[in-house]
């Protein structure tokens, strides 16, 4: 197959990219190594979407004393298939600091906005138009009686008609796409990049979900690379390009309790939870988790002897969440192996602001009227007061299985700061003439927020920097 | 629609092929470990016996065992609540339709 851009990988950062290219004139091959599925089937956060459209049926781990389980989308639109698409611009703080430490030019909030607007005309943000679900007001309420900052945050979500629909890549970026003459093929794996007579070879695997594997052959004029922050450095390895790839995968890792209270707060007919505690960014935030009953039973799966509550009481609970910035791993390929090995280690810092997060996270419950907190850490007991918070450790501890991410980035830092980062400031790889990284890998470090906002706006900075310079 | 044994299968089969390899192995050490005390693997224990291994497993100091049990217990419980939670949305929307 030929194209002049072939874009590997269509989750947020590689669906804009495809769709300015294509847009722009160009013959663009989108090549996705997940199924091209439906939005609406499987249904929403059950069993058989996990096997579809989750790589890895969700099972990752990054290995290390303490680990994180974390999980990427892996169908034709990525993450913004799986996840709730909840939506924020880029701190202007966060820009600041990427600007200082990675020297990344042109990244300034007036400099990103106009690609916000542009994403935001297309895949539409919305909040929600009625009153919240009672798990995500109880949250709200718990902050407004501590005094603390706390806000409902807006979705990747068109809630007009019935039900709504999430403004997923597959609904918006992707069939704009299609429509501007771009090709899309799916259920392909690429294996390997390679220089040959001044063009990109990509070879790749094609494994349709009926009928036997074939090995494919694609050439392109440009490559660009967004198969996600784990994925994309592991490509890039395996093709011989190291330099600051795979060394600062971050994570935002979560503590997740089940909040229990005296009357029902849990009705499976209601919209995803949006409330959100912001009082302690940069350090940690708050927020609500899905709680549908096979969620709840997961989350107490750590405690065997309470998860008989979750089969009578689970109207009353619901899951909350606090998510840190801690957390630096490693990506490295294995000899004979497909999926690549990821390690990370924390700091004694990341440990205390972990425990720190989980007792705010505890306090503001009981002042939103919990009855009993159930952490997902079995080390941690059940807490129904003030006066249990006060007995918990100062850092979480070191072995606690309990952490867990779905945002996952910063493992191809974009900058001039040629220490650490593996692309100049508009995510071209140096020494690899014509190849790009487009997701997020090339985000500086945590976004602090929800990082698909950013991942679009700056894929879409990207793409347009390199069409305007015609690739040069 | 999956079984609660067939979700299992399939995760393990998707799971990172350098994980799935090594829990191939545990879960093979697991099967075989009551041999050398009962003659027996544990699948062919009875009930109480099996449930004695699960918890001395889950209890050991050797993280290997504890990982091995929290993956299958994870999942099981996953799968086994999917199916719950779908069974009583199904009997909801029969007893509406009724």
């Amino acid at each position: 197959m030929v194209a002049e851009v072939a874009v590997i990988g269509s989750g947020p950062g590689g669906a804009v990219t495809a769709m300015l290219c294509a847009e722009a004139g160009k013959s663009v091959l989108l090549v996705e190594e997940g199924q091209n599925l439906p939005l609406h089937w499987p249904e929403h956060f059950s069993r058989d979407e996990i096997l579809h459209k989750y790589r890895n049926a969700g099972v990752n781990v990054a290995l290390g004393s303490t680990q994180i389980a974390y999980v990427e989308g892996c169908c034709v639109g990525g993450g913004s298939e799986v996840n709730r698409g909840l939506y924020y611009r880029t701190p202007s703080y966060v820009l600041d600091a990427w600007r200082k430490d990675f020297d990344v030019r042109y990244l300034s909030s007036d400099e990103l906005m106009p690609h916000f607007t542009e994403c935001e005309a297309i895949a539409r943000v919305e909040y929600l138009p009625c009153e919240a679900s009672a798990i995500s007001k109880r949250l709200y309420e718990g902050a407004m009686n501590l005094g603390w900052h706390a806000i409902e945050a807006p979705r990747l979500y068109s809630y007009g008609g019935r039900g709504g629909s999430k403004q997923s890549m597959s609904e918006t970026f992707v069939p704009r796409f299609l429509k501007a003459g771009g090709r899309l093929i799916a259920d392909t794996a690429v294996r390997r990049l390679s220089r040959q007579e001044g063009k990109w070879r990509l070879d790749a695997i094609h494994t349709p979900t009926h009928g036997p594997s074939q090995t494919v052959e694609i050439s392109a004029d440009k490559v660009f690379v967004a198969c996600g922050a784990v994925q994309t450095p592991a490509l890039l390895r395996r093709s011989g390009l190291r330099k600051n790839i795979g060394n600062s995968l971050r994570f935002h890792p979560m503590l997740k309790v089940v909040a229990e209270f005296d009357y029902e707060v849990n009705d499976p007919g209601d919209f995803d939870p949006v409330h959100q505690i912001k009082e302690f960014e940069p350090h940690f935030g708050m927020g609500c988790s899905i709680s549908k009953q096979p969620m709840l039973a997961l989350t107490m799966a750590g405690r065997p002897d309470c998860l008989a509550y979750v089969e009578h009481r689970w109207r009353r609970m619901g899951i909350y969440y606090v998510q840190t910035t801690g957390g630096c791993a490693t990506i490295r390929n294995l000899p004979f192996f497909r999926d690549p090995l990821v390690r990370v280690r924390h700091s004694e810092w990341d440990l205390h602001h972990y425990a720190e997060g989980l007792k705010r996270l505890s306090e503001a419950l009981l002042a939103a009227g919990a009855i009993a907190i159930y952490p997902a850490a079995p080390e941690y007991p059940v807490l129904r007061s003030m006066a249990d918070l006060r007995k918990l450790p100062e850092n979480l501890p070191n072995g606690s299985g309990n952490l867990t991410s779905v945002h996952v980035f910063s493992s191809c830092p974009m900058g001039e700061n040629e220490v650490l980062c593996a692309t100049d400031s508009f995510g071209r790889v140096r020494e690899a003439d014509g190849l790009y990284i487009a997701d997020a890998s090339l985000l500086c470090g945590p976004t602090i927020v929800n990082p698909q906002g950013t991942v679009m706006a700056v894929a879409h900075r990207n793409a347009t920097h390199a069409i305007e310079n015609r690739f040069a | 629609m999956v079984s609660v044994v067939g979700f299992l299968f399939a995760t393990q089969a998707r799971m990172p092929d350098h994980l799935r390899f090594a829990f191939r192995i545990l879960t093979l050490v697991f099967d075989a470990w009551p041999y050398a005390t009962t003659g027996k693997p544990f699948h062919r224990l009875d009930l109480p016996r099996r449930i004695d291994q699960v918890e001395r497993w889950k209890r050991s100091r050797l993280a290997f065992r504890q990982g091995l049990i929290a993956f299958y217990r994870s999942f099981v419980i996953f799968g086994l609540y999917s199916e719950l939670s779908k069974q009583d949305a199904d009997r909801g929307m029969r007893a509406k339709q009724d």
